[in-house]
């Protein structure tokens, strides 16, 4: 299989190919990764589409010092952040029932988002990071500008309250 | 669970579970696992998390998406350039930019005039035929070690791409002699070679019954050298013809040194990613792969450089002797092809005329008629007025 690497190169280079099968790679991973933190499907769908036509506009300039995963969830971690600053600023938003974004297993993916709202947020960031977008520690510790040890313990507390969480569950 | 009771703190035990410990440390982590109920029921508690995170999952993005980014890449530029940040700058920027160019070129142009870099220059010699003129104040260049560093050539090397120091060029030259003293030639030109370092890449005699014999050859000397092999090579017979080229090949090696620089990065990159994470055996497999992949285009790139480094140390001079025809008598000429080599002889001597003609008024043709037009009428007015006093 053609790395990641080597197909944003390619599309450096000229072809689009390359970019279709980055695209289709990513496209869904980049999608959970808005639509997991932002209560607006439509927006998660915009900035996704905001962050492949980031990666259009920016490819000249792509070194292979970091993996593609690394570099597109970096951007998308910009956009996102971006977008917080922008709805901190409007105020809070108004309840929006028709939101449960899990569409099987209803009971389970809610005690997993009611769980995960529980969370510190730096702790729920870094676990979601790492559990959902399957990113390692190291690729974590660079898109929040953190030390990689901070990065483990945060990832260590917001497992265990989360095991603490399931264990009160059951 | 009291980590300092434990071997392993519970960081480690995570990041074992999540194949982030160096295999070393992993394979310690597994044993102690298996003799600590403690830990391995911390082990279980944070599986049963990751198993229970995958129950939230969304729904796939729509169409609109894919249509969106389909068409901002259609529309863009087939392969982006960085001269295309360029575009969309205000008039002053392009201004500013035109006076800096000048700026440049005006130095460049004086370093030029100094004597900083002067480029070889050919001139007629009084045979009309090229001739290098010889007092040459090309500024020395840098040995070949200047250029690159030989343990860069590793794969622990730093992954710095080299820049030259000067000016690299490679030197080319190509010179066609006539000589009487053929039996000697070669005999002669491989003690040229020897005393300046050089030798034959490429070697071949022809000798067919009726003309004389010629060698052809590709020889290779140090650039520094090429000068004075040159004169000696002269020396041999008459010169025919001559020329010499340079290629300035420095863009080419630094590019290349940067392309070099940069697979040897990625190439330690996944050296260190393969030592220090355990992860499946498929995704080792795959990396090893890559990692031959990689090595292989820092193999082929290396020897592209040698090739480059081999062209700038070792100027290349494509060389043809002739040997300087004596007629032989053929007894067997029948007189019928006497006259059929003097038909030939007639009919090539008129095409020559025929093309010599078209080719002096395609040439000079242009230049006649300017000078036809400019004249005519000065000529005219002058012609009547000469016509008008003898009238009178």
């Amino acid at each position: 299989m053609v790395t990641d690497e080597t197909l944003i190169l390619e599309f450096q280079r000229g072809s689009r190919d390359a970019f279709d099968e980055l695209f289709a790679r990513y496209r869904e991973p980049v999608h959970g990764f808005f639509r997991r933190r932002l209560p607006d499907r439509q927006r998660a769908e915009d900035l996704t589409q905001e962050t492949f036509l980031a990666v259009i506009r920016a490819s000249a300039r792509y070194e292979p010092r970091s993996p593609v995963r690394t570099y597109l969830f970096g951007i998308a971690f910009k956009l996102l952040a971006a977008e917080r600053r922008s709805l901190a600023r409007q105020g809070p938003a108004p309840p929006q029932p028709s939101e449960p974004a899990a569409h099987a297993a209803p009971d389970a993916a809610l005690w997993v988002r009611e769980a995960l709202a529980r969370l510190d947020p730096s702790e729920r960031e870094i676990l979601m990071l790492r559990e959902y977008e399957q990113l390692s520690y190291a690729e974590i510790a660079d898109i929040l500008r953190l030390p990689l040890n901070t990065v483990r313990t945060r990832l260590l507390r917001a497992r265990l309250a989360l095991k603490e969480q399931l264990h009160a569950t059951r | 669970m009291q980590p300092v009771n434990h071997p392993l703190a519970p960081e480690s035990v995570m990041a074992y579970l999540d194949g982030e410990l160096p295999a070393a440390q992993a394979v310690g982590a597994a044993a102690h696992l298996d003799g600590c109920a403690e830990c391995r029921e911390l082990a279980d508690g944070l599986r049963g998390v990751s198993q229970a995170l995958p129950a939230w999952e969304v729904e796939a993005p729509g169409e609109r998406v894919a249509q969106r980014v389909m068409e901002a890449l259609k529309q863009r530029p087939p392969v982006p350039t960085p001269r295309l940040k360029w575009f969309g700058l205000p008039k002053w920027a392009w201004g500013l930019a035109s006076v800096g160019a000048a700026v440049l070129l005006i130095a460049g142009v004086g370093l030029r005039w100094y004597g900083v870099r002067q480029v070889p220059m050919i001139k007629p010699g009084s045979d009309g035929l090229g001739s290098v003129s010889g007092a040459r104040t090309v500024a020395p260049r840098p040995p070949a070690s200047d250029y690159y560093q030989p343990e860069l050539a590793s794969t622990t090397a730093a992954n710095v791409p080299t820049t030259p120091n000067g000016p690299m060029i490679a030197r080319t030259a190509q010179l066609q002699l006539t000589t009487r003293d053929f039996d000697h030639i070669r005999a002669r030109l491989d003690d040229i070679l020897r005393r300046h370092g050089g030798y034959f890449g490429e070697l071949s005699i022809a000798s067919p019954t009726d003309a004389g014999r010629t060698l052809s050859g590709k020889l290779q000397v140090p650039a520094g050298q090429l000068d004075a092999a040159l004169s000696e090579i002269r020396t041999l017979g008459h010169v025919d013809t001559e020329s010499q080229n340079g290629e300035e090949v420095t863009a080419e090696f630094t590019d290349l040194e940067a392309r070099l620089a940069n697979s040897r990065h990625t190439e330690q990159r996944m050296v260190d990613l393969l030592r220090e994470r355990a992860g499946k055996l498929s995704d080792v497999l795959e990396a090893e792969r890559e990692l031959g992949r990689v090595r292989g285009e820092v193999e082929q790139m290396e020897a592209q450089r040698k090739g480059l480094l081999k062209r700038v140390d070792y100027a290349t001079l494509t060389l043809t002797v002739n040997e300087e025809y004596k007629a032989q008598l053929h007894a067997d000429s029948s007189t019928s092809t006497q006259f059929r080599n003097a038909a030939v002889d007639g009919f090539r001597a008129a095409e020559g005329s025929v093309v010599g003609l078209a080719l002096f008024l395609l040439a000079d043709g242009p230049v006649l008629l300017l000078w036809a037009a400019v004249l005519f009428f000065p000529a005219r007015f002058a012609w009547r007025r000469w016509q008008a006093r003898r009238r009178a």
